[in-house]
């Protein structure tokens, strides 16, 4: 946590579920700084042309929605996957879903993916994440 | 003269004098013996010949010649010539016969010399008496003699040994038999008594015997003995005392060989003993009666063939046992025995010991003239379990008699070449023949040689001797028909090989197997809907859990921030239409699920004839607004098919979607142009939309196209309702729908139709 500042990254096409994003991340952490994206294309190009020119490492929660109309959240991961490891490893993946789906086996396709979150995205997960942070570290 | 006169006269003998004269001799003189002998007086003998006072019999001669001939040898010789045996038959002239006489006749010269006369005294003495009683007595000699040699000649010729033994035992005299009997030398055997002879068993019994005839009874006995050469045999022996005087010198014997048969008895016991098992032990049952049915013997057997034991049964009537339905008829029968020796009474029933009825079957012979029978001996045997299983056939056959009779089917026997021996009357029937007509053409004429079925079926019977198969068949008129047939080759009782047919005519199953395949084509189709329904209830479980709950998760979250948090009113009232979005977007999707849901009732409306350019004209208004201010234009070609007959409301709601969706989908900046062409082509009805809008990398998405809420494009509000909606159709009505589409070349949709779904 460079200067205290906790970098997030938010991709759904949902604009609703960015905004109270958003919203949620400002109201548990006023000082963060929170990038959305509608199109997860835009937000890959974003993250490699943001994680891949600074020398400096940008600790970054993810959270990536599902079903999204040109590339769903786990096509997202597969492109992210082939990033060189600098740049995923400044990420930690959380999936945000509206879904009540079972993601036991993407769970087990993806081992990087921290946790799946179901939608609405609130204060006491932004808590829960903060508080795995720091026992990792 | 007188003198000597005298002394004739009273000669003691019978006498004559002859005298010759004239070379004859002629009586001169008889004696008063020789008359009262000869019952002649001498008056009547005087100056006669002696041939002719005493004829001579003819049958036995030479007596008067001899006579002649001595008295001449006397006269010449001057001296006395006898004949001591004259054999001269006097003449009886009673009876006129010859009595036998013999004689003894004497000549005598006498000289008288007076009157120089020479006479012959004849003295005859009548010795018939003698002689005879001589004669009796060399035939007795002979006879004897005779008796005596074939005596000896009897005794030496039978094989029965003939023996006398002294008071010790000791042989005194044997026949060649005994030497035979005993393979003994004859010295040997003078040399020997009896004891080597006898068996060791019977040595002692023998001997018992022997001092019991020398104690002067008869005795007659069996015992074994063994022969000089160790020949073990069986002899019966006689002996008896022999006396002399008072005392017994010894005993006289007779040793017969009966070893032989002692073996033929044995055998003649041992063929009654088989005979006595057959009649105690097999499971015939013998019986003897009289004429009058009563049983006089029932042998052993009955206990175990009726379970009634052979005393219950005498003194009681046959008929009392038989079941009062066969016993009139078994009566009947039975006296049948008055004129024949042997009768075969038919099976009746015959009580047992339980109260069964038995089916029994009997042969009766009348021996009431054979004094060892003294009856009518019944053979017996219990067939009741041979009557059962006959009845069984009997029944069996009657069953098949039946099927075959009343069968639905046509039944027929043939031989395995195609000769038809018998059909039943289902068989003309189906045939239009008769059994006679069906037997004269074959199996030929019935069935069709053009079906290439029958020459597989026969091969399948000759190669597993049974076959089931569909087949063409052909009645009389020459109409066909199809039939199921189930052919066997069986062999008949002689062991020819024979085949069974069994035809049915399966024409209305046949028509209901056509039915019954439509009815399957039709469930099929219903099952495709029910795994498009269920394919429907997956994308519904999508849609509540995606396209529902983002809205409600966003509306949860947005009215969270609204509660607890001090926003500016800006910001608020940005949240507020935020959550009505949401609110509207969640209506939306609810709508949409109610028209899905709304297909399957749409379905069942009634197919009618729809237009495809009415259809097309009705989308044009509707959309009039969008398309006069985008410029968009609709090309039709339905030259080659213009009406189908289908459900209304999804014909519309495919053609509209399409349009719809290439109307989302148009380029921006670019005309945008819709062709709509209708083909018909093998009985495939086509409908192809092609417009030159965005398109879409078909070859990565093509699953993906027509699945509910799917978009592709990020500037496009939708949520890929049409697409689904129009696969959902378009397979409802049996059809198939394709998409060809290259990103900004624009998207083709072909849809499929087989002609059947559409009736013009």
């Amino acid at each position: 946590m460079i200067n205290g500042v906790q970098h997030y990254l938010v991709v759904d096409d949902d604009s609703t579920s960015n905004l109270l994003c958003k919203l949620i991340i400002q109201k548990f952490d006023a000082k963060a700084i929170v990038a959305s994206y509608l199109r997860p294309e835009e937000a890959l190009e974003y993250i490699i042309e943001k994680y891949s020119k600074t020398n400096k490492s940008i600790p970054t929660i993810l959270f990536l929605d599902v079903n999204m109309p040109t590339m769903t959240g786990f096509e997202f991961l597969d492109r992210f996957l082939k990033f060189n490891t600098e740049i995923q490893q400044q990420f930690t993946v959380y999936i945000l879903s509206s879904s009540m789906e079972d993601f036991s086996s993407e769970r087990k396709k993806y081992p990087s993916i921290a946790d799946f979150l179901s939608k609405p995205l609130m204060v006491s997960h932004l808590k829960e994440i903060h508080h795995q942070k720091i026992n990792v570290f | 003269m007188s003198c000597y006169k005298n002394i004739f006269e009273n000669l003691p003998f019978p006498c004559l004098l002859f005298e010759k004269k004239n070379d004859v001799f002629i009586i001169s003189e008889a004696n008063t013996l020789y008359c009262e002998v000869t019952n002649l007086n001498g008056k009547e003998l005087k100056g006669k010949m002696i041939e002719e006072v005493f004829p001579e019999n003819p049958s036995s001669s030479s007596g008067l010649e001899r006579i002649l001939k001595s008295l001449e040898t006397a006269y010449k010789n001057q001296k006395p010539h006898k004949i001591k045996i004259l054999k001269y038959d006097l003449y009886n002239e009673q009876n006129d016969n010859y009595i036998q006489k013999y004689w003894e006749v004497e000549n005598i010269p006498i000289n008288d010399d007076a009157k120089d006369t020479r006479y012959i005294l004849n003295v005859v003495k009548d010795i018939t008496a003698q002689i005879l009683e001589k004669d009796r007595c060399n035939m007795l000699q002979v006879k004897l003699d005779d008796k005596i040699k074939k005596h000896d000649q009897i005794i030496e010729k039978v094989t029965d040994g003939l023996f006398s033994l002294d008071r010790e035992g000791s042989f005194v005299s044997l026949n060649k038999g005994f030497i035979d009997i005993a393979e003994t030398s004859e010295s040997d055997l003078y040399k020997m008594n009896f004891l080597p002879f006898c068996s060791e068993d019977h040595r002692e019994k023998i001997l018992k015997k022997f001092n019991a005839a020398i104690g002067g009874t008869n005795q007659t006995f069996e015992a074994d003995f063994i022969s000089g050469k160790g020949k073990k045999m069986v002899l019966e022996i006689s002996l008896v005392p022999l006396r002399n005087s008072k005392t017994i010198t010894g005993i006289y014997g007779i040793a017969k060989d009966i070893t032989r048969l002692k073996e033929s008895e044995v055998a003649v016991y041992r063929s009654e003993r088989k005979f006595k098992a057959l009649v105690q032990e097999g499971s015939d049952l013998i019986g003897i009666l009289d004429l009058n049915g009563k049983y006089k013997f029932v042998s052993e057997t009955s206990s175990s063939v009726l379970g009634i034991s052979p005393k219950d049964f005498i003194g009681k009537t046959a008929f009392d046992f038989m079941h009062p339905e066969d016993q009139e008829r078994v009566i009947e029968e039975f006296s049948g025995l008055e004129f024949k020796n042997q009768i075969q009474i038919d099976p009746f029933r015959f009580k047992n010991a339980k109260g069964e009825w038995r089916w029994v079957q009997t042969k009766a012979t009348n021996l009431t003239n054979d004094p060892a029978v003294g009856g009518i001996v019944t053979n017996s045997r219990d067939i009741t379990d041979q009557i059962i299983s006959q009845k069984a056939i009997k029944e069996s056959e009657e069953r098949y008699r039946s099927f075959f009779e009343n069968s639905l089917d046509a039944v027929m026997v043939t031989i395995p070449d195609g000769k038809i021996l018998a059909a039943n009357p289902s068989a003309c029937r189906m045939f239009q023949m008769s059994e006679k007509e069906l037997c004269s053409v074959g199996r030929s004429a019935v069935t069709d040689s053009g079906d290439p079925r029958l020459t597989a079926a026969l091969d399948i019977r000759r190669q597993t001797g049974t076959t089931s198969a569909e087949l063409t068949f052909v009645r009389k008129d020459g109409t066909k028909f199809p039939g199921e047939i189930t052919s066997s080759i069986f062999k008949d009782p002689d062991g020819n090989s024979r085949s069974s047919m069994i035809i049915r005519d399966i024409t209305k199953r046949k028509i209901s197997e056509k039915e019954l395949l439509e009815v399957n084509e039709s469930l099929r189709t219903n099952t495709k809907e029910l795994i498009r329904a269920n394919k429907g209830l997956e994308q519904f479980s999508f849609i509540i859990s995606h396209n529902l709950r983002a809205p409600v998760a966003n509306i949860l979250g947005l009215t969270q921030l609204l509660i607890e948090e001090s926003y500016s009113n800006d910001m608020k009232i940005n949240l507020r239409k935020e959550v009505e979005s949401n609110a509207q977007r969640m209506d939306k999707v609810i709508k949409d699920l109610n028209q899905i849901l709304q297909l399957k009732q749409d379905f069942s409306e009634a197919k009618q004839a729809i237009n495809f350019n009415e259809i097309v004209q009705f989308i044009e208004i509707s959309l009039h607004d969008i398309l006069e201010r985008e410029n968009i234009k609709i090309v039709t070609n339905f030259e080659e098919i213009n009406q189908v007959r289908s459900v209304r409301s999804f014909i519309y709601s495919i053609f509209y979607n399409l349009i719809f969706n290439s109307i989302k989908y148009r380029q921006p900046g670019v005309d945008a142009e819709i062709k709509i062409t209708s083909k018909k082509e093998n009985g495939i009805i086509s409908l192809i939309f092609q417009d030159n809008g965005l398109g879409m990398d078909s070859s990565i998405k093509k699953d993906d196209i027509f699945s509910l809420y799917k978009r592709f494009h990020h500037h496009i509000e939708g949520k890929g309702m049409g697409l689904f909606m129009v696969k959902t159709q378009v397979e409802m009505l049996g059809g198939k729908i394709n998409v060809l589409s290259k990103v900004n070349c624009g998207s083709t949709f072909i849809i499929k139709f087989s002609n059947k779904k559409f009736k013009l």
